[in-house]
């Protein structure tokens, strides 16, 4: 989690405070009272609180009845997530929850109630869901809670607390994933990490089997696909066999059946073409014997047919004359007919012509009247127009005169408003005059005023920065102080010289005996000191003896290897180096440097917080800006010349009759005189408009005047004009009517005699069709006879031919013959029929045709059974389906041994989850380390229990109870804790003056571990001393100036 | 023509070479070894037909597993027939239902097999296929031409003529057997020698080496297969060694083991019975199917797999069995008392012991999973790789 930005609005006493956050170090600083911690409380209030609970009353603004409102953005693995919170009871207060990947277009994810869920679902900070066990008022708690995003007081309360307090076990179990902290058992976590080796090589991260290169299960599971795929083959191919096999016996006896079918169907169609032979020699008989009767009965109707010809031909010959004068009165009658048709047709055509003189004299007299009528009618018609121009004249006059008197009115009541609208001209002008003037008094007043809280800024400014400067001038003091040692490497080199001749020595003072066995005296220096010496004695000494040996000379004896002694003289010389530098400097040994060094690091420290103390000093000085100084003179001076000649005391008195209003009154009576003035000049147009008009209009009813006048007619009426020429012209449209009627009747008339002259015509010519007809009859009748004779006359003729060649006796004999030898041909063995033979014959064909696809059939089978059946594809069946069940086994072995790996990791982490987890453990050696160093070997670590519990610090003499340490120590462990964790988990850390009782010596050190620990996480640190973070890497820290972000109520 | 005074005429009979033929319930280091095996035993087959100094080889069908083989099938056999003589020892090679006679089979006359065949080598292309053996011999062969079919290719050898003097051998592939309702493939009735007039009849199918009927008149014989194809094939490994004594006395028979491979299935009941089995020689040419039936402690579980790992050998090192195959079915972790298998173990793994223990001893659908995991923790606590 990183914060990202903070809003806050109205919240304790903030009014207004908008801070962006950075990934790395935060450092928010401001002086006391300035509002950190409430920016930190506004944070958790956020985060943690619910908008209704009775925990966010003390954030009211004091005296208001304001909404403490806060909108905090977070970033959550990647995404953004946008919190707002509107603290106050159910109705006033609200909760929105949303979500960005973009930081521009967000989404809602939950509004209301359901956001507190959401986000601590999101945070896993071991937070009850609302409503649940310590979620009901005030902030939740819980030690991630604490850890992460503690207030002031946080050192008392973390080192009280741990994650066994926790409402849910996802702080817990968050901590646990971030720590791998099975930190029970070596042996434990090498079966763990092998167990997970194992599933994570053959399982997906869902739990199923995993399929991917590699993994053990995708060997035998395409071994298996693939086998099962020959094998199905196989087994389907031998199913085919069999099916093959099973329809080969099927058609085989479908073929013998077919074949003795079509046996038995061949034997009836030999019997049945013996019978057939039979009853087709007695056709032939019956044949024979038919022909012989017929050629008799021939000969006999011929003879009968002769005599009737006879008869017909003397019939004939009489029939011709009678014919013959048929025709002639036939003749006579259509000529008579004829002649009446043309008398018919001669009275039609002339009336359809119009010939007719009667006719031709009642229509021109008609027409003569029609045109008189017309010419009249025109006349009228010109004298109609001439009355309508008179009667639209006159209109036009009477409306003219009405406009006149309509257009004088309005004149008048434009004059009126005119008037009226300069009056309020006049009173708004005067009202905008009194309050300008109490504006500009006013605005000369504030500026003065302002004038002098900007002195007084400066003024107060002026004294900080003295005292800023007398802090320094004192750091500098102790600067010149500071004794000119060594520098760190230097005095490394020099301790470890020094060391280098200690060991040296040591080297060499292992103790040595000289055996004395002398013929002279001598003298002794043991190990630097004179000692006597006897003839025959022995000295012990450590380091050396020299013997003096009186007139002998001097025995120097020095144990050891030479190697050492050059090491003891190297040494020795180097020390002699570094000894001659110190020297100078006062100091003769390396306790003595130790000492100088550390007085200096004091000085040192003590003038690093009195530079700081300058700095805030400097930041805290902040004189008004001289440019706006400036401007605020030029814009009294400016205020004053406009105040000018103005009445001070009706000013005062405006200004205190409208108080904050003033200016906006001013506005207002401006506004007003401005739409006064508009309306006044509105007014005058509309009274010049309104006379305008009045004049057209005069102008207008004295040209409509005249107009009536000119198209007057005779007389005075124009009404009784107009009746009069009415009734001459209704007369004149009676008599066309007359006239209409008239030509109706004489045309009717003509048209009577016209359908009788037809009618005559039709009867003539049907009477002359009957008489062309009836010739024609005769006429044919007249021709059949005749035909008839000669017809009857040549077939007798014929017959008489055909009879000289007919021998009826013989014909007699000839059918008696035939008739005798089918008498004795044989009857058929069995009744036949054409239709039995042909159906036999079909049904024999047809069995024929069966048994021809029956073998068909069988010999497609046996090829069938030849490529794909047999031993050979049963055998490779078999094969393959032992092959198939042998990867199934194989599979089911994988599968098992896989099966156990889950099952010994997932009873694993059971008993690890449940009796094993010992958080305090995992960080044991992390927290060691630091305290280890902050405290310079004081402190060998923190004693953790198994949920983060505090129990005390490990002090060389064992674990020693909080109880027992300063407030400063509690607030150093603790904050180390809060670093720890937030590091392991990899989210933001937010400390508010986490260090109040720590000494600047310690603040620097954790100054230093909050900038490494940046690298890697979000660190957000409150303070009033930003100087303990801003060093000469101020650039990768991002700073918050908050006296300049943060409105105070 | 023999060289034996006694013998008229001596031959070599083999089948069932299955050439090509897969193992595909073996790994593909096994199936390699396997298939390898089947064109190996060639050279005994034929180093036999020369010691035997035998006047033909009759090779009667399924030399290879399919009728078109990979090239390397046909390549390798036509190699080794190359490498040596024919001419006066000639090779009937007869086409069976695993590779039939087919236009695109490796029989055809345009196939590079064919067309490379040496001198004396003659394939079985007709059905009324007559070569003579000797100058009183004769051998009379039909091939198959399908997979599988209800012809009698006995019936394409022809009947013995009056006044034929002459040793009359047939080679035909076939079954033998005549059960009511089973469909043979290309079926051979028991009498089906003496009824052509034959004094031999070569046959090739099953694997197995039998004489069918026993003593019957006329010996009708499969070889069996040169090298056994599975399980359960028993007399398989040879070839048969022919010899026609003069004066038409009945054809003298006699088996020859060519094969090197043996295959057997064996079953251990005990750590100890597995230790014999390790300890025994000649292990190398078996093929074993292997049953564990053994109820094992972790410590029993663990030397059991130490010795299938010594017999069936490893990534990196070769197995004692040339071939091992192993059914697990009946090996099973004893849970019942794991105190000494993990005494001394931490606390909290001993809690982990003791809930894997009591959820394999519930019987349950994960029982046999959790005795697995035993198994892995125990191994993973003794520093093994589980």
């Amino acid at each position: 989690m990183r914060l990202r930005s903070l809003s806050v609005r109205n919240f304790g006493a903030v009014e207004s405070a908008d801070v962006s956050f950075e990934d790395g170090l935060n450092v928010l600083h401001g002086p006391n009272d300035l509002g950190k911690s409430t920016l930190a409380a506004a944070i958790r209030a956020a985060l943690l609180l619910q908008h209704g609970s009775s925990g966010a009353r003390p954030f009211v603004p004091w005296g208001t009845t304001c909404k403490p409102t806060v909108t905090v953005v977070l970033e959550i693995e990647g995404r953004l997530w946008r919190v707002h919170k509107v603290f106050g009871s159910s109705s006033g207060g609200k909760s929105v929850l949303e979500w960005s990947n973009d930081g521009v277009s967000w989404s809602v994810q939950e509004e209301g109630r359901g956001v507190d869920g959401q986000l601590r679902s999101l945070l896993r900070w071991g937070l009850a869901a609302p409503g649940g066990r310590g979620g009901s008022h005030g902030f939740p708690k819980s030690f991630l809670a604490t850890v992460l995003l503690g207030e002031q007081a946080v050192p008392y309360r973390l080192l009280s607390q741990s994650l066994e307090g926790d409402a849910e076990d996802t702080g817990k179990t968050r901590l646990i994933e971030a720590l791998q902290a099975m930190a029970t058992d070596p042996l434990y976590q090498q079966v763990l990490l092998q167990a997970q080796d194992r599933v994570d090589e053959a399982f997906t991260a869902k739990g199923k089997r995993s399929t991917r290169k590699g993994s053990p299960f995708e060997r035998v599971t395409a071994e298996i696909k693939a086998r099962r795929e020959t094998s199905e083959q196989l087994t389907a191919q031998v199913a085919e066999s069999d099916a093959v096999v099973s329809r080969l016996g099927d058609l085989s006896a479908r073929r013998d059946r077919a074949m003795t079918e079509r046996s038995e169907v061949a034997r009836a169609v030999e019997r049945l073409d013996a019978a057939l032979d039979q009853a087709r020699e007695r056709e032939a008989l019956q044949a024979e014997v038919d022909a012989a009767a017929a050629a008799l009965q021939e000969i006999q109707r011929n003879q009968e047919e002769m005599a009737r010809l006879q008869t017909a031909l003397s019939e004939a010959k009489a029939a011709v004359p009678k014919a013959e004068a048929e025709v002639e009165a036939c003749v006579a009658a259509l000529a008579k007919a004829r002649e009446q048709r043309s008398v018919a047709l001669a009275e039609r055509d002339a009336l359809t012509r119009g010939d007719d003189p009667e006719v031709r004299a009642q229509a021109q007299a008609r027409e003569e009247a029609a045109r008189a009528l017309d010419a009249e009618a025109e006349r009228l018609q010109a004298e109609s127009s001439r009355l309508d121009a008179w009667r639209s004249a006159r209109a036009e006059r009477d409306a003219a005169k009405a406009a006149l008197s309509a257009a004088t009115q309005e004149a008048d009541a434009a004059a009126e408003a005119m008037e009226r609208a300069q009056a309020a001209k006049q009173a708004a002008e005067a009202t905008h005059r009194e309050l300008q003037d109490a504006v500009l008094w006013g605005r000369a007043e504030r500026l003065a005023a302002r004038l002098d809280v900007l002195a007084a800024r400066a003024e107060a400014a002026e004294a900080t920065r003295a005292e800023a400067a007398s802090v320094r001038a004192k750091a500098q003091a102790l600067e010149a102080e500071l004794p000119e040692l060594p520098d760190a490497r230097t005095c490394a080199a020099i301790e470890a010289s020094w060391a280098a001749l200690q060991t040296a020595e040591a080297t060499l003072r292992g103790g040595f005996r000289v055996a004395l066995d002398l013929s002279v005296d001598a003298a002794a220096e043991v190990d630097g000191r004179s000692s006597p010496v006897a003839r025959d004695a022995h000295i012990d000494a450590e380091r050396e003896v020299v013997l003096r040996l009186t007139d002998v000379g001097t025995v120097t004896v020095r144990p050891g290897d030479p190697g050492a002694h050059a090491a003891l003289e190297a040494a020795r010389a180097q020390w002699e180096t570094h000894a001659a530098s110190l020297r100078p400097l006062g100091i003769e040994t390396v306790p003595a440097l130790r000492e100088a060094v550390r007085a200096r690091d004091e000085s040192a420290r003590a003038r690093a917080s009195l530079l700081r103390d300058a700095e805030v000093l400097e930041a805290k000085a902040s004189p008004p800006d001289p440019d706006e100084l400036e401007s605020v003179r030029r814009d009294l001076e400016s205020a004053r010349r406009a105040a000018d000649g103005v009445d001070p005391n009706a000013c005062r008195r405006i200004l205190e009759a409208h108080g904050d209003e003033l200016e906006a009154a001013a506005r207002e009576a401006e506004a007003e005189a401005g739409r006064a003035a508009a309306s006044a000049t509105m007014t005058v147009s509309e009274a010049k408009d309104a006379q305008t008009q009045r004049k057209l209009a005069a102008q207008a009813a004295e040209a409509a005047s005249k107009h009536e006048d000119s198209a007057r007619l005779d007389g005075d009426d124009v009404e009784a004009a107009a009746a009069r020429l009415q009734e001459r012209l209704t007369g004149i449209e009676t008599r066309r009517a007359e006239l209409q009627a008239q030509a109706s009747a004489e045309a009717e008339a003509v048209a009577a005699r016209k359908e009788a002259a037809a009618q005559a015509l039709a009867l003539a010519e049907r009477d002359v069709a009957s008489a062309t007809e009836a010739e024609a009859r005769a006429r044919a009748a007249l021709d059949e006879a005749r035909a008839a004779q000669t017809a009857a006359a040549s077939a007798l003729d014929v017959r008489r031919d055909q009879a000289q060649h007919h021998d009826p006796l013989a014909a007699a004999e000839r059918v008696a013959r035939a008739e005798d030898a089918l008498a004795a041909a044989p009857q058929p063995s069995e009744d036949i029929s054409e239709a039995r033979v042909s159906a036999l014959r079909e049904s024999l064909h047809r069995a024929e045709e069966a048994l021809e696809d029956a073998e068909r059939a069988v010999r497609q089978q046996e090829g069938a059974l030849q490529q794909v059946g047999g031993a050979v594809v049963r055998e490779r069946a078999q094969m393959a389906r032992e092959a198939l069940e042998d990867a199934e086994r194989q599979e089911a072995e994988v599968a098992l041994d896989y099966d156990g790996w889950r099952l010994l990791l997932g009873t694993l982490r059971d008993v690890e989850n449940e009796t094993g987890a010992h958080l305090g453990r995992a960080l044991d050696e992390e927290l060691a380390g630091r305290l280890d160093a902050l405290s310079s070997g004081r402190y060998a670590g923190a004693a953790l229990g198994a949920d983060l519990e505090t129990e005390g610090v490990v002090t060389a003499q064992g674990i020693q109870s909080l109880d027992r340490f300063s407030e400063g120590v509690k607030e150093q462990v603790a904050t180390l804790l809060r670093v720890s964790v937030a590091e392991h988990l990899g989210t933001a850390l937010v400390l508010d003056d986490h260090l109040a009782q720590t000494d600047p010596s310690r603040a620097e050190w954790f100054s230093r571990l909050l900038r490494e620990s940046a690298a890697g996480i979000q660190v957000v640190v409150l303070t009033c001393r930003p100087g303990d973070y801003i060093g000469d890497d101020a650039d990768e820290i991002h700073v918050v100036d908050l006296g300049r972000v943060v409105k105070r109520l | 023509m023999s060289q034996d005074p006694d013998v008229a005429l001596k031959l070599l009979h083999t089948a069932d070479w299955h050439l090509g033929m897969r193992f595909p319930a073996f790994s593909p280091e096994h199936q390699r070894t396997l298939m390898r095996a089947r064109m190996d035993v060639l050279d005994n087959v034929f180093g036999a037909a020369e010691s035997a100094g035998v006047d033909a080889v009759l090779c009667a069908g399924d030399l290879f597993d399919d009728p078109l083989p990979a090239d390397a099938w046909w390549q390798g056999l036509l190699a080794k027939l190359q490498a040596r003589d024919w001419s006066q020892r000639p090779v009937f090679l007869l086409p069976g239902n695993h590779d039939p006679l087919t236009d695109k089979s490796v029989w055809a006359e345009d196939h590079p097999f064919r067309r490379g065949l040496p001198e004396g080598v003659h394939v079985v292309d007709r059905d009324d296929f007559e070569a003579p053996l000797s100058p009183d011999a004769v051998l009379l062969c039909a091939p198959c031409r399908s997979r599988a079919g209800q012809t009698g290719l006995w019936r394409s050898i022809p009947r013995r003529e009056d006044g034929d003097e002459r040793i009359r051998v047939g080679m035909i592939h076939g079954q033998t057997f005549d059960i009511d309702g089973f469909q043979n493939s290309f079926p051979i009735p028991a009498d089906a020698a003496e009824d052509r007039g034959l004094d031999y009849l070569a046959i090739g199918d099953t694997h197995a080496f039998r004489e069918v009927p026993p003593e019957a008149a006329v010996p009708t014989v499969y070889p069996s297969a040169p090298e056994p194809t599975k399980f359960g094939e028993v007399d398989a490994g040879y070839v048969a060694l022919v010899f026609f004594p003069h004066g038409g006395r009945r054809a003298l028979l006699r088996r020859e083991r060519v094969g090197r491979w043996r295959w057997v299935e064996r079953t251990v009941r005990s750590v100890a019975d597995l230790q014999a089995l390790a300890a025994e020689g000649d292990l190398a040419t078996k093929v074993m199917r292997l049953h564990v039936h053994i109820d094992a402690t972790p410590p029993e579980y663990e030397r059991v797999e130490q010795l299938l790992r010594t017999l069936g050998g490893t990534d990196a090192t070769h197995g004692r069995v040339g071939v091992l195959q192993v059914d697990r079915a009946g090996f099973r972790l004893r849970t019942d008392d794991l105190q000494a298998a993990f005494d001394g173990l931490p606390e909290s793994l001993a809690e982990v012991v003791s809930r894997l223990q009591a959820q394999a001893e519930s019987g349950g659908e994960d029982a046999e999973a959790a005795k697995r995991a035993v198994y892995h923790l125990y191994r993973a606590v003794r520093g093994g790789d589980g």
